[in-house]
């Protein structure tokens, strides 16, 4: 029973890794045909207009890196200062309270916070901030950082208790006070590991649709400020899907689905890379 | 008197449920993809047939009328809605067959506490193309113009292209939303939108906008006064299977048309 147990685990993790990589290969070999150097320069413009037959898909992989880094920040502050709180605060029922609401929001469904955001915080900017700005990127990246905030939120809580679990008694007994255990022992030692949490939740950000689709506005020129709409690799795929199979513009979707496949692999192995780092440290 | 309402209940019943006959005995499901405005209405289809016979279930998606045409084509599904014809290469290619239930326009709208209440085909041109951008140079108060406009897939925005706009450009800043239910939902948010929609989704949420001094209606519509029109159609890829010859059947028959009328829309048979 021991050794079966091993096993199964290996044969479902090898199952789901080819199936990963058969994904990635797919992909590879359906981009291939696009690597041509008269088709290529088709998508590697800023214009996409099926109309003047231009498939640049420059304009929605800027979107993505601009509303998932800005989201990113903000989930990362208020994840930060919810957790550093969690972890200094003496009150049990706040704790449980803010770890609870936390673990909650990670069960949301994303199109539900897509939904809530149009019908409050929507009508809200366009009255109170700023009347031109309705769908933008700053609703969208303020939305998709509530997706996030758990993400990293909960893997921070995990890593300050692990440490503080194995050193606390120790240093406290040292002469440390709980705050200057946290800011520094905690916070050095957990650097690695909120760096991973951080890149999950950037990968998480990268591929979400229904918040930017529904949020972000969609709209295909370059922005000027966080206040204008942008589109996103992931709503692009969504909105281009309705072309016609032989199509360019419907080639361009295999494109834009192997990019977003690369930059999540290249997250992922980055988090390899940092932890791998902090073993041999 | 009790006697006379029961004959009178029982026969207005049988007169309403004999456009439902065809069903009968048909245990099958059927699967509509497509355009977005005719969602509305085909769902109050739906809702008579299936509760008349539980056997059958009818399911229906968005996803624009070009998703709709592709999907049919390819048989992941057994009807599609098309706001637009589809072209020769399309029919060809799927073995489109087109059938035809109702008329419907599509209106420029604002949210309904803007002051604006008609436009020309040039002011019109100039907002989607990005020349005006205020609504100052419309003549009220200064702020921006927030315009929405329709995914390329979508039917709606290509027969505003088409008819409205005679083709002129639309400008890529432009917002773009999913569905014409999401263009309303925005538009009712939004105090200084612009945006374009099918005239069976408008309602009291929103502003409907003359387009030079026309306004758009089931009337105006007839009398072609008003051109931004187009067919709303079902297509099958070869003979549609008999549960879906049957809800075509049903949105061209009499009950079918007072739900399309209900809805805003123009009844056709042809």
């Amino acid at each position: 029973m021991n050794n079966i147990f091993p096993r199964v685990l290996l044969i479902i993790t090898f199952i789901s890794s080819a199936f990963v990589f058969c994904i990635f290969l797919l992909l590879a070999i359906l981009c291939f045909d696009l690597f041509d150097s008269n088709i290529i320069n088709n998508f590697f413009g800023m214009v996409w207009s099926v109309e003047e037959e231009k498939y640049g898909i420059i304009l929605p992989f800027l979107g993505t890196l601009i509303i998932s880094i800005l989201s990113l920040i903000i989930a990362f502050i208020f994840s930060f200062c919810i957790c550093s709180y969690i972890f200094l605060n003496k009150y049990k029922t706040i704790n449980i309270f803010l770890e609870k609401s936390m673990l909650l929001m990670a069960s949301v469904p994303t199109v539900i916070y897509a939904f809530a955001a149009l019908f409050t915080f929507v009508p809200f900017i366009s009255t109170y901030i700023n009347g031109s700005s309705t769908l933008s990127i700053l609703v969208a990246s303020i939305t998709l950082s509530l997706l996030l905030i758990p993400t990293m939120g909960l893997l921070f809580l995990n890593s300050f208790r692990t440490l503080s679990s194995k050193y606390e008694n120790t240093c406290l007994h040292l002469g440390l006070s709980k705050e200057q255990f946290f800011y520094q022992f905690i916070l050095k030692n957990s650097i690695p590991h909120m760096l991973s949490a951080v890149i999950l939740a950037m990968a998480r950000a990268v591929g979400d649709t229904m918040i930017v689709l529904m949020l972000a506005g969609n709209a295909l020129s370059m922005p000027n400020s966080i206040l204008d709409s942008a589109r996103s690799l992931t709503s692009h795929i969504a909105l281009i899907f309705a072309n016609d199979y032989s199509s360019l513009s419907f080639k361009a979707i295999f494109l834009c689905a192997f990019l977003l496949l690369c930059s999540n692999f290249i997250l992922i192995l980055s988090i390899k890379y940092i932890q791998r780092k902090c073993n041999a440290i | 008197m009790k006697k006379l309402l029961l004959i009178l209940t029982l026969l207005t019943g049988s007169a309403f449920s004999s456009d439902l006959d065809a069903f009968k005995n048909i245990k099958d499901s059927l699967n509509i993809a497509g355009g977005t405005a005719h969602i509305k209405c085909e769902k109050e289809a739906i809702k008579n047939i299936m509760r008349t016979y539980p056997d059958i279930s009818i399911t229906i998606a968005g996803g624009g009328s070009g998703l709709g045409i592709k999907q049919v084509s390819s048989k992941m599904i057994d009807l599609a809605n098309s706001g637009r014809t589809p072209s020769d290469a399309e029919i060809k290619k799927g073995d489109l067959k087109l059938y035809r239930f109702a008329i419907d326009g599509i209106g420029i709208v604002v949210n309904k506490n803007n002051p604006l209440s008609n436009l020309t085909t040039k002011q019109l041109q100039d907002i989607f193309s990005g020349k005006i951008t205020n609504f100052k140079e419309l003549g009220f108060k200064d702020s921006q113009i927030n315009l929405y406009t329709r995914d390329e897939s979508s039917a709606t925005r290509k027969v505003f292209w088409k008819k409205a706009l005679n083709k002129s450009k639309i400008i890529s800043s432009a917002r773009v939303v999913a569905s014409n239910a999401a263009m309303k939902t925005i538009i009712s948010k939004d105090k200084n939108a612009i945006g374009i929609i099918s005239l069976g989704l408008v309602n009291e949420q929103i502003k409907l906008l003359n387009l030079n001094g026309v306004k758009p209606s089931v009337d105006s519509i007839n009398d072609k006064s008003y051109k931004v029109a187009r067919g709303l159609y079902l297509l099958s890829s070869g003979e549609p299977k008999p549960l879906a010859k049957a809800f075509i059947d049903y949105m061209r028959s009499n009950t079918g048309a007072k739900i399309v009328k209900k809805y805003g829309f123009i009844a056709v048979n042809e």
